[in-house]
């Protein structure tokens, strides 16, 4: 028998020590810590590719609607009848998405919510108008919100990422009671103040209420600022619970550049319940329902979940992406369809 | 002795590990860098204002600041101020209107209170209310609005 000591004098021992496990661990703690935030920036760089390529999918459908009937969707009509809100964008470019089957089953006669309403109104999402509450993939930014997560009277209506651009006026009224307001409100959003150049201009985007039940939007030729300086869709963001933000068929299924991306603005809805005037539930965006009555002004400020910018895509079917921090003036002057300005330097 | 020898070896490489780790964090620069915490008082012909938005424009290149004003008070943190320069202020605020909300459309669907913003315009739209945001400050502005 050999003596153990004289063994291992001669040898090298053949188990690790505890401080060298320990050193090797550490180690491959470090490389998965360094290259653990490369993965998911890589995951995320892939999500935000895939929702601009929705953003671009809904682009080129308004594009394929204009080339159909020579003019893009309206932002949203009207009923004949009082000026509530008839239907939306999002309804009158599904066929141009692939979605006839869904456009076949609205029912134009009534507004969206009037079939809804027809049905018992409340948070059900009734199986005979699927079109009213289904969120396509096509609609859904894999950056933001899965489905499902509204409750109230949000739940029975989509909600999608892409919004249409009403051009930066403050906010918007959802009804006006005569064709006569729905006209001096379109006027007062041209405006000429020598006084303060930032607030003259055209403020209108190329899409806004038409005081029509019919489908009559922008015809191209009255973007005079040209289709390439001229943003047409945006992204906003979803928001879980009884929140409004991002509802496509009805008549807040717009969002205004008054504000730059990202901005802790209060956005105005109909339905933000409770009251989050303070930010208290989301703190990077609030939201006030007080308005939300008659008239039912609204506001709407993009954002996204990437960091630093949203996407958007301009009338010539481009889809970039706008950092945070872009100058408020150009932000404003990209979103019109007739003020007078290039913006080159974006 | 063997552990003897070893053992300085893996102290060496741990606290080149250290080295290595603390670099990483120093790359981790903030985003925020440079944007204002601003504070203040807003009053309406002389009471606190109970609610409202607050919101510095820049003119010229900048950041939005943006905060929602609660009695008579705001607060922004520096995630939502705005960097260096000049600003517009504008500052909104509503209340019911008291008119009987014009009649809800008709086969609309119900219309609710009717609010009005009751701020005059030149605190808003035709804003004459202007500041300077120093460097890294973190400034108080407060604003005595009138009426007329």
């Amino acid at each position: 028998m050999k003596h153990p000591s004289r063994d291992a004098r001669r040898r090298p021992p053949v188990a690790f020590t505890l401080v060298e496990l320990l050193v090797v661990i550490a180690i491959i703690g470090v490389l998965v810590a360094l290259l653990l935030p490369a993965v998911q920036a890589a995951r995320e760089a892939a999500r935000r590719t895939q929702c601009s390529n929705n953003l671009r999918q809904f682009s080129l459908g308004c594009l394929t609607h204009e080339g159909a009937n020579k003019r893009l969707p309206a932002g949203f009509t009207t009923m004949a009848a009082g000026g509530d809100t008839h239907h939306t964008w999002a309804a009158y470019v599904l066929p141009y998405l692939e979605q006839g089957a869904m456009f076949s089953n609205i029912d134009f006669k009534i507004a969206s919510w009037q079939a809804w309403g027809n049905l018992g109104g409340g948070d059900k999402q009734y199986p005979q108008i699927p079109w009213l509450w289904t969120q396509l993939d096509m609609h859904l930014c894999p950056s933001d919100q899965p489905r499902n997560i509204h409750t109230g009277v949000p739940r029975s209506f989509a909600h999608g990422n892409y919004l249409a651009n009403i051009g930066w006026p403050a906010a918007w009224p959802q009804i006006e009671a005569s064709t006569a307001d729905y006209e001096k409100r379109q006027e007062a959003l041209v405006k000429n103040n020598a006084s303060d150049p930032a607030q003259s201009g055209d403020l209108r985007g190329p899409f806004d209420k038409v005081f029509t039940p019919q489908n009559k939007g922008l015809p191209l030729k009255e973007i005079t600022d040209g289709t390439s300086n001229t943003v047409m869709l945006g992204e906003v963001r979803q928001f879980p619970g009884n929140d409004g933000r991002g509802l496509l068929y009805l008549g807040s299924g717009l969002y205004n550049h008054y504000y730059t991306p990202n901005t802790a603005s209060m956005d105005e809805m109909e339905f933000c319940n409770p009251n989050d005037k303070t930010g208290a539930i989301n703190p990077s965006a609030p939201c006030s329902n007080t308005r939300g009555g008659f008239p039912r002004w609204t506001a709407q400020t993009s954002r996204s979940n990437h960091a630093g910018g949203v996407n958007v895509s301009f009338v010539d079917g481009r889809t970039t992406f706008i950092t945070d921090g872009v100058d408020v003036s150009i932000w404003r002057r990209i979103s019109t369809r007739a003020g007078g300005e290039v913006a080159t330097e974006l | 002795m063997n552990r003897a020898t070893l053992a300085p070896r893996p102290i060496a490489a741990l606290s080149g590990l250290a080295l290595l780790m603390g670099a990483a964090l120093l790359g981790c620069g903030n985003a925020d860098a440079g944007r204002a915490a601003v504070s203040g008082k807003v009053a309406f012909d002389g009471q606190p204002l109970p609610t409202g938005q607050i919101a510095f424009e820049p003119q010229g290149p900048g950041r939005f600041g943006i905060a929602q004003i609660v009695d008579g008070a705001y607060q922004m943190p520096s995630q939502q101020g705005p960097t260096p320069g000049k600003y517009i202020v504008r500052i909104t605020a509503d209340r019911p209107s008291g008119k009987p909300a014009a009649a809800p459309p008709a086969g609309g669907r119900p219309a609710g209170e009717s609010y009005e913003q009751y701020i005059p315009a030149k605190y808003n739209e035709r804003s004459e209310l202007t500041i300077e945001i120093a460097a890294g400050a973190t400034a108080v502005h407060n604003f005595d609005l009138t009426s007329k």
